[in-house]
């Protein structure tokens, strides 16, 4: 079966990527969610309209927040 | 294998469909125009859609093919719905979707005809529209299938059921008949998954019994490069958390859609993360029930007779109505949103954009109701066709249709986050990602690859998590090369980007 650079590439890719251990993936999958939530938490984020009033922004935000919440316990725990 | 249903069972089932029905109609009464049937007149309240989202990405196949995946690999199936949604949707509520509301635009093509220009547009719209016809008939085709063997019914009489019930209520009352229906079978879902659920871990002996017999591979959400499954973390990871997941909820017009229809961007916005916390609970109910006929049928000859077996064996008479509603509700909420989507496409990117620019309202909406009648005559023929075909074929064909996905995203991502991006950079990468694609799927093609003597491409099986992430990545690399060497867009075009004033 011959190989073309294609094949080499994806070959270097999935070596490179199969030396990561299971447990720096499993903070990887972790950290997204949690970045999210960070960025939920704190950043400053543009009202959706100019008639959004805070409470409206505050309810979005807890909303997300419980959304991603759950999935950092899901990828915490599991 | 099929299940018996009682008096009690057909009585349930009965009143679900002739509900549903009903209240499709109802709601048809008041359309008026076609701005009524395409965007439910923009008055539809964030709780219906949140629901109607969850309800839309869950197809009555899915019920019984993730349960059957969950049977064959484990946890690592929950992915799809957990890293494989919520994040996606929670950007796509706080950045994305009251951008697009505030566009004013019925389609995410006509908004990328505003910031670029009419080619990517078309392009875009033309690969929505064939997808989603072939879609349609596919839907129906596997879902005519697993009712077939559910029941016993014949396939062609749960072909044609199925279309005249869902195109009935789908052509009279437009995406607020798709809404409210959706809202009700989502919760029809969850009602029916659940009891299968507890059933099954009652039987078991209790939640803690049923997770300490599950083997450590079988509980593991994370699964290594050379896993046998096609859900290996690079894949996951990659291409369907940060590629096929922003591109299924921030550009797929069957979900965008019901959002545009919202009574304000923040309704719009409440929508997706109301929609992002009951996603939360979705692999519990259809992924868990996989895990338990592990344990109650470790020998099942096919993986996706986990459900069914389940079904047939745990529930008794009534229960089994509400578990067969259940799987038609799942069935019909995602027909119907694809059959509005797809005419919606039809009607305002080709028949307004190029056959009658001055169509007023009405004739919008006549146009919109004859659009999703010949859809569903489409789609009845689609499926009826496919269905004397190899299976291979359309799932391979499904296939293709997906391919333009990655592309898709990094038309749309350039085009809201980059004032530097030009129509000709965009087309070029959107044509350019496309290629690259359909080339990875041909060169991991068994017969192409044994006539040129070559090794396939991947060393897993169905790659496409893979094909989303390298055909995005040529379609990034090759629009920003060209949007550079062309000249930029003017302002009323760059102001159309997030943070712009549109």
């Amino acid at each position: 079966m011959k190989t073309t650079i294609l094949h080499s590439v994806g070959d270097f890719l999935r070596d490179v990527m199969a030396a990561i251990p299971l447990d720096v993936v499993g903070w990887l999958f972790l950290s997204l969610p949690l970045l999210l939530l960070a960025w939920v938490l704190f950043a400053k984020i543009a009202p959706a309209e100019p008639g959004t009033s805070p409470r409206q922004s505050r309810w979005l935000r807890i909303g997300a927040a419980i959304a991603l919440g759950i999935q950092v316990l899901v990828y915490g725990l599991l | 294998m099929s299940t018996t249903l009682n008096t009690l069972d057909l009585v349930l089932l009965g009143i679900y469909l002739a509900g549903t029905l009903g209240l499709g109609l109802w709601i048809g009464r008041n359309i008026r125009t076609g701005d009524d049937f395409f965007l439910g007149g923009r008055r539809l309240p964030w709780w219906a859609i949140g629901m109607s989202l969850v309800a839309t990405d869950i197809g009555g196949p899915d019920i019984i093919g993730v349960g059957g995946a969950a049977y064959g690999h484990g946890m690592a199936v929950a992915n799809f719905e957990w890293i494989g949604c919520v994040p996606a949707m929670i950007i796509g509520a706080l950045v994305f979707i009251p951008f697009f509301w505030r566009t004013g635009v019925s389609t995410i093509p006509e908004y990328l005809e505003r910031r670029f220009d009419v080619r990517v547009r078309t392009a875009l719209s033309v690969c929505w529209q064939i997808f989603m016809a072939c879609n349609l008939g596919v839907m129906l085709l596997a879902s005519a299938r697993m009712m077939s063997e559910l029941f016993g019914w014949g396939e062609t009489t749960c072909i044609l059921a199925t279309a005249v019930l869902v195109g009935a209520y789908t052509i009279v009352g437009g995406l607020a008949a798709v809404v409210y229906t959706d809202m009700i079978q989502c919760a029809v879902m969850i009602i029916g998954c659940l009891g299968v659920l507890v059933l099954g871990v009652v039987e078991v002996g209790g939640p803690a019994e049923f997770w300490s017999r599950l083997e450590p591979s079988q509980r593991a959400l994370i699964l290594p490069v050379d896993t046998d499954s096609p859900f290996p973390w690079t894949g996951i990871l990659f291409g369907l958390a940060l590629i096929l997941s922003p591109a299924y909820w921030i550009g797929n017009q069957a979900i965008v859609q019901r959002s545009l229809g919202a009574r304000s961007a923040f309704q719009a916005q409440a929508a997706y993360i109301w929609g992002a916390i009951l996603k939360n609970l979705v692999p519990i109910i259809i992924v868990g029930p996989g895990l338990v006929a592990v344990l109650l049928y470790p020998d099942l000859e096919q993986a996706d007779h986990a459900f069914p077996q389940l079904v047939a064996t745990l529930l008794p008479g009534g229960l089994r109505g509400i578990f067969l509603a259940a799987f038609l509700a799942a069935l019909m909420s995602s027909v119907d949103s694809y059959l509005n989507s797809a005419s919606t496409l039809v009607a305002h990117d080709i028949y307004r954009r190029f056959m009658a620019p001055d169509a007023d309202a009405q004739a919008m909406l006549s146009v919109g109701r004859r659009v999703t009648a010949g859809l569903v005559l489409w789609a009845i023929a689609c499926a009826l066709v496919m269905a004397r075909l190899d299976e291979g074929i359309y799932t391979i064909f499904q296939t293709l249709m997906s391919f333009f996905q990655g592309p898709a995203l990094a038309v749309l991502g350039a085009a809201t986050l980059w004032k530097r991006a030009t129509g000709t950079g965009a087309l070029v990468g959107f044509l350019g990602g496309l290629v690259a694609t359909v080339g990875q799927f041909l060169l991991n093609n068994d017969t192409i690859c044994r006539s040129l003597g070559w090794k396939p491409l991947f060393q897993i099986s169905e790659p496409f998590l893979y094909y989303s992430i390298w055909g995005f990545t040529v379609a990034i690399v090759l629009l920003v090369a060209t949007s550079l060497a062309t000249p930029a867009e003017p302002d009323e075009k760059t102001s159309l980007t997030v943070g712009g004033t549109p």
